[in-house]
């Protein structure tokens, strides 16, 4: 936290409806290094994926007057255009590194050592690695890469239900965690 | 309503991170506005999510906020210029998209050669009717886009010209709190102007401020000068009258002239743009005494 000032969300939504410089700032101040990590998932390369972080920025500034609140909390929207905006950079054609994103691929479907290098490779092992092994896997599917119930379910060999309460246990456990259960 | 049970149900943890279905999602989002405990606990969800991002070694290097943020100034600076003229768009008539025309996409099929055996006949019929209808089908779409194309250019349009009717609003708004301002003001002499005979009534009033001296004309209701006409105010100094500079705003603006330490009287006279050295006296419109 850099920025002394803070905003509630509703307060930083109408500002940045209004194109107001300092809460964009403020946004980039809270939210750029999260969002990074979920773009270098998809785009490991460093300087990829901060052209893609600049280009997810500039669609949050395009787009924020057409962001309903009603419809879903702004951290998610966020994280949405992070995750496609990466994703639609490896379909590009400068984007020339798909050997790695296979090999992630593979990775998240082979499961087991996979997921480890992955997540030690931008250093997060620290903070969740105390997870138990399925739990750190089902973080990674649906957080990081951002894979649907219904392909966690499939990937894992899980039923449907459980993908849900499993999902909740393991972002329980990381609450405690990194501290925010107050 | 049992709120434990919708928070246990790790829907809130889908919703977070972005995998609950649209529906779905909205029902949450209105459970948030509802219940305060909703949006606590996914404020904390949303909390952790970002925790757990800001561990990670990685991070964008330093110098990227400034480029951007200097990006979306640019942006910002793009945007005001294109709100502070107000040209009016004619997006609704010069679309690219023109509307087909009927006979150009048949033309070439028209002509069917004649003495064929009846099997290519038949042929050529059939795909004949074919093209027909693809043809049909092609000019239907084009017509669905290009109707679709005229809405978004006539939605535009209203667009474009509510902010300009909302932009003469705001300036018609700060005139107006000005002139309240100064009429409630102590400081402030008001003078009427009257109509002189043989011209039309008009409310119009000097505000002279007594203590800088200045004069203020508000114009309610003079008629609107023809082309290459100005009203000009006089102030009447010891029996002369002094020129006090020529009216820019429409009516009901409030506008400064000129400062005078005294006057006996003020007119308004119908001058050509720029004012005169003197007045044209037959071409007085109010007039109005300090009393």
């Amino acid at each position: 936290m850099q920025t002394t000032i803070t905003y509630s969300e509703t307060e930083l939504v109408d500002r940045l409806q209004a194109h107001d410089q300092a809460a964009f700032s403020y946004l980039y101040d809270h939210y750029s290094k999260a969002l990074f990590v979920i773009i270098y998932q998809v785009v490991p390369q460093q300087e990829l994926a901060e052209d893609v972080l600049q280009e997810v920025f500039v669609k949050i500034w395009q787009n924020v007057r057409s962001y309903d609140a009603t419809k879903g909390r702004l951290y998610t929207w966020m994280l949405n255009i992070a995750r496609n905006s990466a994703i639609d950079r490896t379909r590009s054609k400068d984007f020339n590194r798909q050997a790695k994103t296979t090999e992630l691929t593979d990775n998240v479907y082979e499961g087991k050592d996979g997921v480890h290098s992955r997540i030690d490779d931008i250093g997060l092992k620290k903070t969740i690695e105390r997870l138990p092994e399925e739990n750190r896997r089902l973080l990674e599917l649906s957080y990081f890469q951002g894979y649907t119930q219904d392909e966690i379910a499939k990937m894992m060999g899980i039923p449907l239900g459980t993908v849900k309460t499993r999902i909740r246990s393991t972002l329980l456990q990381l609450r405690k965690l990194v501290g925010t259960n107050r | 309503m049992d709120l434990s049970c919708i928070i246990s149900s790790g829907d809130l943890e889908l919703y977070v991170l972005g995998l609950l279905p649209q529906d779905e999602a909205a029902k949450i989002a209105q459970l948030a506005l509802l219940f305060p405990e909703i949006q606590e606990e996914l404020d904390r969800i949303g909390e952790t999510l970002l925790v757990v991002g800001d561990t990670a070694h990685l991070a964008p290097s330093p110098g990227l906020k400034t480029g951007l943020m200097q990006q979306l100034q640019e942006l910002k600076a793009a945007e005001d210029q294109v709100a502070a003229p107000i040209i009016p768009l004619q997006t609704g008539r010069n679309l690219p998209l023109e509307e087909p025309n009927e006979e150009d996409g048949m033309a070439p099929v028209v002509q069917m050669p004649s003495g064929r055996p009846a099997t290519r006949t038949w042929l050529s019929a059939a795909s004949f009717i074919g093209l027909l209808l693809a043809t049909g089908g092609v000019i239907f779409l084009a017509s669905q886009s290009s109707k679709q194309q005229q809405a978004l250019a006539s939605l535009e349009q209203t667009q474009s010209q509510l902010t300009r009717q909302n932009v003469e609003l705001q300036r018609q708004l700060n005139n107006s709190k000005d002139m309240v301002a100064m009429l409630q003001s102590d400081q402030f002499r008001k003078i009427s102007l009257k109509a002189v005979p043989g011209k039309p009534d008009a409310l119009v009033q000097v505000l002279w401020n007594t203590q800088t001296k200045g004069v203020y004309v508000s114009n309610q209701s003079l008629p609107q000068p023809p082309a290459g006409r100005q009203y000009q105010l006089w102030a009447i100094v010891d029996g002369k009258p002094v020129d006090a500079g020529v009216l820019n705003g429409a009516t009901g603006t409030v506008q400064f002239m000129k400062n005078f330490e005294r006057a006996e009287a003020f007119a308004i006279t119908l001058e050509r743009a720029g004012g005169s050295p003197t007045p044209t006296m037959a071409q007085m419109f109010v007039m109005g005494t300090v009393g």
